[in-house]
C-alpha cells in the first residue's frame, strides 16, 4: 500500500514509447509479466446522463490511488472523460479512440497518455470524430464488433484496471467495449423510469455479445444520484434487482460536488475527500479490488 | 474555503468553456438525400458537363419514351443558389423541356464539386459517343478541384497510365488541337500519347515540323491510319535524316472530290509524282508513262 503510487505503472509503459518499439516487443514483455492479471471493465448504459462518465473517471482516480494502474478508454464521442481528465483538448490529440480503431495496432504506443489530471491513471482519448469511426468500421472491417478487443490485447498484463467510457448508444462502439470487457457495470440513474427502460435492451445486446465475448461477466447495475428518502429510489432499487439480477450494493448519492469537479478537471477525492459521494466511489474501488481479486504490488489487498 | 472554491470554479468554467469553442471541433452533418419533384425551370446543367452538344435525334428518342412511359430513374440534383444543378441527367431533363413538362421527378442531395465533375464524366466516359478528346478537356477542367493526380484518377476510376493518355492531347500542336476541335474523333487518347512521345523524342530534329504536318495531312485525309501516325513520323525523320535529299519542297496537292489523291514534290535529287493506287485506270497510267517518256524525249534533243 506504501508502495510508491504509479511507479509499477510507468514502467510497466516505459517501452512503449520507445522509437525503436515493434511488436514483437509486447509479446515479450507479456511473458515477463504474464503474473499480472488485467481487468477490463466497461461501464455502459445507453441512456444519456445515468453516470457512467463519473463512475468512470471517480472509480479510476480511487483505483489508482489504491495502487493500481489505470487506462480510461473514452469510446463516448462527446468525449466528456477526456475533456474531465486530459491535458489536451481531444480535438489536438493525433491519435485518439477514433484513429486507433482505424489503423494498424502499431499507432497503439501513440494512443496512450499518462500525463492526465489523475495521477496514476492513463488515458486513451475519445473524439467527436468516433461517429464516423462508427460507421466506417462496418465499412473496412470484418468483424467490426471486435477492432477494440484486438487493438489493446497488447495491454494485457500491463495494467490492473483498464475502463471503458461508453457512448450513448448501443451501436458498435458499445458493441466494441463489451467486446473487449472482461466485466461490465450500468450505471443507473436512481428514481427514473427512463433509465429502466433502456436496461432491458442493453441486456439483449449483453446476450448477443456474449457469442463473441463468452467469457464477460456483468458485475452488476450502479444505482447513480441515489436518495434513499425519495420512494422512487427505493422504487426503482427494486425494479432494478429484480431485472438485471445484479445490484451492487454501493449507491452513489445525488451530490453537487459532481459538477463541480468536472468543472475543476478534478476526481472527486481530490476535490473533497470527505464528501459522501467521494466516499462511495472509494468503497465501490475497494469493494472491486476484493471481488476481482486484484492484485496490489505482490499482495492481494 | 467556499469562497475560494466558488472562485475558482468560475474561473475554470470560463477557461474550459474558451477552449472548447476555440477547438473548433468538426461536426458531422449528413442533410441526405431527398426525392421530390423539381421545377424544370429552377434547374440548370451541370457546370462540368463535357457534351456541349446533345445530339436532336437521340433527345427526341428519349422525349418519346417518357412520354410514352414516364421517367424510369430520377434525375440527381444538387442546389445552387436559389435554383438547382444537375448531377446526374441532362439528358432526361433536356427531354422534359422538350415535352414542355412543368416539373421533373429528382433526388436532391449534397454534392461536392469534385463528385459533380465525377458524375458529369462518369455518366459521359462509358458512353461510346463522347470521345477520347473530349474526355481529355472534361478531365483538364476539372484537374484543379483533386489535391494530386492520384487522387483524380482514382475518383474517375481510371489506371494512372490511361489518365496520362488523356493528359497527352493537351501537349499536341495548336494545328492538330485546331483540327481536333472539329473533329475530336480523329485521334484516339493512345494515338496521342504515341504522338505526343514522338513529338517529344523528336523535338530537336529540324525536320519534325515538316514531316508531322504531312503525317498529320495524310490522316486528316484518310490515307494514314491513326494507330500508325506515330510510326510514320519517325521513320519519315529517319529517312529524310539519312537521305541527303534535304530540301524536300511540297510543291502540289492533288484532289478529287476533296480528297487529297495525291502529290508532286521536288529535291535537289528528285522530282516525284505521287498518286493513289488505281486512281488511274490502266490506259490513263500508260497515257502518263508516255507523256513522261515523250517530255525527256524532247530535252534529250
Amino acid at each position: 500500500m506504501c508502495r510508491p503510487r504509479g511507479q509499477q505503472h510507468f514502467k510497466g509503459l516505459s517501452f512503449l514509447s520507445l522509437p525503436t518499439y515493434n511488436g514483437h516487443k509486447f509479446y515479450s514483455y507479456r511473458t515477463h509479466m504474464s503474473a499480472k492479471k488485467t481487468v477490463t471493465i466497461a461501464v455502459s448504459n445507453h441512456k444519456g446522463g445515468c453516470g457512467k462518465t463519473t463512475t468512470v473517471i471517480n472509480l479510476a482516480a480511487e483505483l489508482a490511488k489504491l495502487g493500481l494502474s489505470v487506462l480510461v478508454i473514452d469510446l463516448d464521442p462527446q468525449a466528456n472523460a477526456s475533456l474531465h481528465i486530459g491535458k489536451k483538448h481531444p480535438s489536438e490529440v493525433s491519435v485518439t479512440c477514433a484513429e486507433l480503431l482505424l489503423s494498424e495496432i502499431e499507432k497503439l504506443p501513440l494512443a496512450i497518455h499518462e500525463d492526465t489530471h489523475i495521477e496514476g491513471v492513463s488515458l486513451i482519448y475519445g473524439s467527436l470524430l468516433l461517429g464516423r469511426t462508427e460507421d466506417e468500421l462496418k465499412d473496412v472491417v470484418p468483424r467490426p464488433s471486435e477492432e477494440l478487443r484486438d487493438k489493446i490485447r497488447p495491454l494485457q498484463g500491463i495494467y490492473d484496471v483498464i475502463l471503458i467510457d461508453c457512448p450513448p448508444s448501443l451501436k458498435l462502439l458499445t458493441s466494441n467495449a463489451l467486446a473487449a470487457a472482461s466485466h461490465l457495470i450500468i450505471p443507473i440513474e436512481s428514481g427514473s423510469q427512463y433509465g429502466m427502460y433502456g436496461v432491458t435492451d442493453l441486456l439483449r445486446l449483453v446476450e448477443k455479445i456474449r457469442r463473441i465475448n463468452p467469457a464477460l461477466e456483468l458485475i452488476g447495475a450502479l444505482l447513480v444520484r441515489h436518495d434513499e428518502r425519495q420512494t422512487v429510489c427505493k422504487l426503482i432499487e427494486g425494479a432494478a434487482r429484480e431485472q438485471i439480477g445484479k445490484l451492487i450494493d454501493i449507491k452513489i448519492p445525488t451530490s453537487t460536488k459532481v459538477n463541480q469537479s468536472a468543472i475543476a478537471q478534478m476526481s472527486l477525492r481530490e476535490l473533497d475527500r470527505t464528501s459522501k459521494v467521494a466516499r462511495e466511489y472509494k468503497r465501490l474501488a475497494e469493494l472491486l479490488v476484493e471481488r476481482l481479486q486484484l492484485t496490489v504490488g505482490d499482495e492481494p489487498l | 474555503m467556499k469562497k475560494d472554491l466558488k472562485g475558482m470554479l468560475q474561473s475554470k468554467l470560463q477557461q474550459n468553456n474558451l477552449r472548447h469553442t476555440a477547438s473548433g471541433q468538426e461536426v458531422e452533418f449528413a442533410e441526405g438525400r431527398e426525392y421530390r419533384l423539381v421545377p424544370v425551370d429552377s434547374i440548370e446543367a451541370n457546370p462540368y458537363q463535357p457534351r456541349k452538344v446533345f445530339p436532336q435525334d437521340e433527345l427526341d428518342k428519349l422525349a418519346a419514351s417518357i412520354a410514352e412511359i414516364g421517367l424510369l430513374e430520377p434525375i440527381l440534383l444538387r442546389k445552387a443558389g436559389d435554383g438547382y444543378q444537375i448531377a446526374a441527367g441532362e439528358r432526361r431533363w433536356r427531354a422534359h423541356k422538350l415535352l414542355h413538362k412543368n416539373t421533373v421527378e429528382a433526388i436532391v442531395t449534397n454534392i461536392s464539386d469534385s463528385d459533380m465533375a465525377v458524375f458529369a464524366l462518369a455518366e459521359n466516359v462509358d458512353r461510346e459517343d463522347l470521345s477520347d478528346y473530349e474526355i481529355s478537356l472534361a478531365i483538364r477542367q476539372i484537374e484543379g478541384l483533386f489535391p494530386t493526380k492520384k487522387k483524380l484518377a482514382e475518383s474517375l476510376g481510371l489506371v494512372r497510365e490511361d489518365m496520362y493518355r488523356y493528359f497527352a492531347f493537351n501537349e499536341l500542336p495548336d494545328f492538330i488541337l485546331a483540327d481536333l476541335e472539329a473533329n475530336p474523333r480523329l485521334l484516339s487518347r493512345s494515338a496521342a500519347n504515341d504522338l505526343k512521345k514522338v513529338l517529344k523524342d523528336h523535338k530537336d530534329s529540324p525536320y519534325l515540323d515538316q514531316v508531322s504536318a504531312e503525317a498529320w495531312d495524310l490522316l486528316v485525309a484518310k490515307e494514314l491510319d491513326q494507330t500508325k501516325l506515330a510510326d510514320f513520323i519517325k521513320r519519315k525523320i529517319k529517312e529524310v535524316a539519312n537521305n541527303i535529299d534535304t530540301d524536300v519542297q511540297m510543291a502540289q496537292y492533288f484532289f478529287r472530290d476533296g480528297k487529297k489523291v495525291g502529290n508532286i514534290s521536288s529535291t535537289n535529287h528528285h522530282f516525284t509524282i505521287k498518286l493513289s493506287a488505281k486512281l488511274l485506270d490502266e490506259v490513263q497510267e500508260k497515257r502518263l508513262k508516255d507523256f513522261i517518256e515523250q517530255m525527256l524525249a524532247d530535252t534529250a534533243l
